[in-house]
């Protein structure tokens, strides 16, 4: 791997230092235009980050560099200027060499973007061979070089690993390994740590930063994560449905006087070190609403101050589960999923459980809503031992006790209308009047502040953050108690982030709710929770109240999850830039 | 403020569907929610139609499944009027054999060995091929769709138990089991229709325990699941409008290869003797298709066009119902 950097960085040195240029970019659909004449450039061994929520045309943006727009999109005008080559106007065959060798692209999802029937070794060679003449040989000794050089253990063996056998951060180690395979000049991340842990996104982010400075690339960081923005690169561009808002330079993104949409991003966006809490305050939320004309007015809802007392605590929990042990068995091995956990929640509590993905809090919810079998264990709500009841017995107990999912995608049967969506739970706890229905219905829709005009529309005609109020509002409409939250703002974007969970705040107040609070976000846990337990390996490692765990942890694994949340890791070079040019327009 | 986001809503909303007749809410709260639309929501906007009217639309600008459509409509209705155009017996002598088409302008497609009108034949011929094609699909369809969901849907020993009956059904021979099925059966249109629909079932109950296998770890229905649905609530209610597409498809070509199949049993004189088929008509002009090649001919356009229609359907109703635009069905 050596070899593969010094020569790099001299060959780089000559030429000018800009090395994309986009200019009045336009990517059109049919009618509509998801990207709207963006400018931007990139210099070398600069990282630029690309902001914006669900929809706002940065992933298409990147894909458009790579001229791997789906095929019913068309440029209808715009330049793409890549080492003062018009990347627009080449032949799809210099196209094809262009890719992989000059531009790279890493994507979202480690577990399905590599090839799972071929070793590693093979996909990382296959790639070496298309661009370079290599022999077999020579093409595996520099695969095991880029392995080492993403920091896979033992690369001369891991080599020959399939994909499943590696773990998620480690496949996004080997895409990456891919990516650099033919030092890129430019390498694109699209949200390249959104799938995984907050430990592991440090390690890649520190990686892909390392890995800038080597080979001196240039990095298009795409991301809705501001945090990640603001520690790992040297500019930003803001986008907001295809329109970018502004650039700036990262050290100013946080400082006053900046677009309302920027500044909304910032203050809606929760961190740890803050220690917000909802008891003090509601938090900021972005408005954006749409003229007639097709402008839109953005504005900032600042928060509220407001002093909610704790709940108080009383001598029967809501709920108690003791020694809960949930296996799952596949053919030939037994998968403890979850491993003698106990735990209790008051009535007006919110309990917030932490944990990186597998460590059983998604099987804990699904099994206090005995949507998985316990093997072992009992599960008390409201005073009654719900572990054993059958499905019968279960049927009014499940009109106190509610979900509500993680992917407001998924989690509505998108053949079924909005009302009918709401109505059938009604009907199957048995509210035979219509009318009565559909008072309750219109009642649920003021609750999670819906106009109730939309009752007739299907799934999709909505964006994220409504579909996840409408799955609130199905949790909502028997009046549970108890309601389990799995994950219920990791699938939005941080302004939605924000609404949502002023909306979750409110309604444990006007309508008595508990909460138990799933999530492997820190601080939105911390923000919503009054007690906080975190798991580990299928079993609680710790638990406090809201404010002791995150000032005196009493676990490595709790301090290890702070330390990542809060990104406390080396400095990071940036990039040196003396001429200070800026793109106009 | 507050005017413009009420002022805003509707507009928020209005590339969705044609706008609600719009309702003044000055007194509600103002709604900040409702963002301005996304791309996303733009995109999925053009395209979608609320209630299925899209795939209608669809399926209708397709040229081939619009033709296969009309072709089909005009045989349908060719089999109901059959007894009105033609109301004497198809199978009676009328006339002196071996006519061939266009010789005689009161037999436009000629007569056969033993001077039966041909075109009489196929008309009528195609009220059992129609006919047993339906109802061999519909009963398949029913079965398959039973059993597959009850299969996918339960999982665990039930699924074991019922796939195992529907691989021992797989591991025999098609035609050699309806061919059988009818030799025990007495053949006749009901017989050769639950012969038919025995031999088909199988395919189907597998598509649907594989499309209920994948549809019931979504999150929709997990959430019925803890809203307390009952098991048949959760089938046909969420589960089932969802697997739909696949099986419409299967359906139209089903279909298809039961009208094959019900030609195939009369060819080999299986069917019921009692009744003009158009693979009966074929099975009869097979001794003289060197002299009058006709009356195999046209009995035979008659089974491929039948089936080139319902394929073309198939073809459409595939290209309809699979919404390559929009994340719905996933």
């Amino acid at each position: 791997m050596n070899a593969i950097t010094p020569t790099l960085a001299q060959s780089r040195d000559t030429g000018t230092s800009r090395l994309l240029e986009v200019q009045d970019l336009t990517i059109r659909f049919g009618s509509a235009d998801p990207v709207k004449r963006l400018s931007f450039h990139i210099d070398r061994g600069e990282t630029l980050a690309v902001v914006g929520e669900s929809g706002s045309g940065k992933s298409l943006s990147a894909l458009a560099l790579m001229r791997l727009l789906p095929r019913n999109a068309r440029i209808p005008n715009g330049r793409i200027t890549f080492e003062g080559t018009d990347l627009l106007g080449l032949s799809e065959r210099d196209m094809r060499r262009v890719r992989g060798r000059d531009i790279a692209m890493i994507f979202q999802e480690p577990m399905t973007s590599l090839n799972p029937v071929t070793t590693i070794g093979n996909q990382i060679v296959e790639v070496l061979r298309l661009h370079e003449k290599l022999s077999r040989k020579q093409a595996r000794a520099r695969a095991i070089e880029l392995l080492d050089l993403v920091k896979i253990p033992d690369p001369s063996k891991r080599v020959d690993d399939f994909p499943h056998q590696l773990s998620g951060g480690q496949r996004q180690r080997v895409m990456i390994a891919m990516a650099v395979a033919c030092k890129p000049k430019l390498l694109i991340a699209d949200e390249p740590t959104t799938a995984l842990d907050a430990t592991i996104q440090a390690q890649i982010l520190e990686l892909l930063d390392e890995l800038r400075t080597k080979l001196s690339m240039g990095l298009l960081l795409i991301t809705h994560d501001l945090g990640l923005v603001s520690r790992w690169s040297d500019r930003v561009v803001v986008m907001y449905h295809g329109d970018k808002l502004e650039e700036l330079d990262t050290g100013e993104l946080f400082e006053p006087g900046r677009h309302p949409y920027t500044s909304g991003l910032t203050q809606a966006s929760i961190r740890l070190d803050e220690e917000v809490h909802y008891t003090a305050r509601s938090l900021a939320e972005v408005k954006v609403v749409r003229n007639p004309d097709g402008t839109n007015i953005y504005d900032v809802k600042q928060p509220v101050a407001r002093i909610l007392a704790p709940p108080v605590s009383e001598t029967e929990p809501l709920l108690a589960v003791r020694d809960l042990s949930v296996v799952y068995e596949t053919r030939n091995r037994a998968n403890k999923a979850l491993d003698n956990v106990s735990l209790t929640l008051a009535k007006g509590e919110t309990l917030g459980i932490v944990g990186e993905s597998g460590s059983g809090k998604s099987t804990l919810s699904k099994a206090i809503m005995r949507l998985v079998k316990a093997q072992q264990g009992s599960i008390v709500f409201q005073g009654r031992d719900i572990t054993a009841l059958s499905p019968g017995q279960l049927q009014p107990v499940r009109r106190d006790l509610q979900m509500i999912f993680q992917d407001p995608f998924g989690s509505l049967n998108p053949r079924k209308s909005i009302r009918d969506i709401l109505e059938a739970p009604l009907i199957v706890h048995g509210i035979r009047d219509a009318d009565e229905r559909r008072r309750r219905v219109n009642e649920t829709f003021d609750h999670v502040r819906l106009p109730s005009f939309v009752a007739d529309r299907y799934p999709h005609e909505f964006s994220g953050g409504q579909r996840q109020r409408i799955g609130i509002a199905r949790a909502l409409i028997l009046r549970p108690s108890l309601v389990i939250c799995d994950e219920p703002v990791s699938a939005l974007d941080v302004s939605i982030q924000a609404q949502i969970l002023n909306l979750l705040v409110e309604l444990k107040s006007t309508l008595g709710l508990s909460y138990l609070f799933i999530s492997h976000d820190l601080a939105v846990v911390q923000y919503i929770s009054d007690r906080v337990i975190v798991m580990k390996d299928a079993r609680i490692v710790e638990e406090s109240d809201h404010k002791t765990i995150w000032r005196s942890p009493k676990t490595d694994y709790t301090r290890a999850l702070i330390a990542a949340a809060n990104d406390k890791g080396g400095a990071r070079v940036a990039h040196p830039r003396a001429e200070l040019e800026r793109v106009t327009g | 403020m507050s005017t413009t986001e009420i002022g805003a809503h509707d507009t928020a909303f209005a590339g969705a569907v044609p706008a609600p007749s719009k309702p003044e809410t000055p007194a509600k709260p103002e709604w900040h929610n409702l963002r301005a639309p996304d791309a996303r929501t733009t995109l999925t906007a053009a395209v979608a139609v609320p209630a299925g009217r899209r795939e209608l639309r669809v399926f209708l600008r397709n040229p081939n499944a619009l033709f296969g459509l009309v072709f089909l409509g005009i045989m349908v209705v060719l089999a109901v009027i059959a007894p009105l155009v033609f109301p004497a017996d198809p199978l009676g002598m009328v006339t002196k054999p071996f006519l061939w088409p266009g010789q005689d302008a009161a037999y436009p497609l000629g007569s056969d060995s033993m001077g039966r009108d041909v075109l009489a034949g196929i008309v009528h011929g195609s009220r059992i091929s129609l006919f047993v094609g339906l109802a061999a699909t519909l009963l398949g369809l029913s079965a398959g769709v039973l059993v597959g969901a009850t299969a996918g849907y339960f999982g665990g020993w039930v699924d074991d138990v019922l796939m195992r009956v529907v691989e021992i059904f797989q591991t025999l021979p098609n035609f050699v089991l309806l061919v059988v099925l009818v030799a025990i059966l007495q053949p006749s249109a009901i017989t050769v229709t639950v012969a038919i629909a025995i031999v088909s079932w199988p395919m189907v109950a597998r598509l649907t325990r594989a499309e209920f296998r994948a549809i019931r770890e979504k999150d929709y229905v997990m959430a019925a699941r803890s809203l307390g649905f009952g098991d048949a609530r959760i089938i046909f209610k969420e589960v089932l409008p969802n697997a739909l597409p696949p099986l419409i498809v299967t359906s139209s070509v089903m279909v298809a290869s039961a009208i094959l199949m019900e030609s195939a049993l009369s060819f080999m004189g299986l069917g019921d003797p009692n009744v003009v088929s158009w693979g009966s008509m074929i099975g009869n002009g097979r001794e003289l298709i060197r002299t009058a090649w006709y009356l195999t001919l046209l009995p035979g356009l008659a089974i491929v066009f039948t089936v080139l229609a319902l394929n073309l359907i198939g073809d459409g109703l595939n290209d309809a119902l699979n919404p390559r635009f929009s994340e719905e069905r996933a």
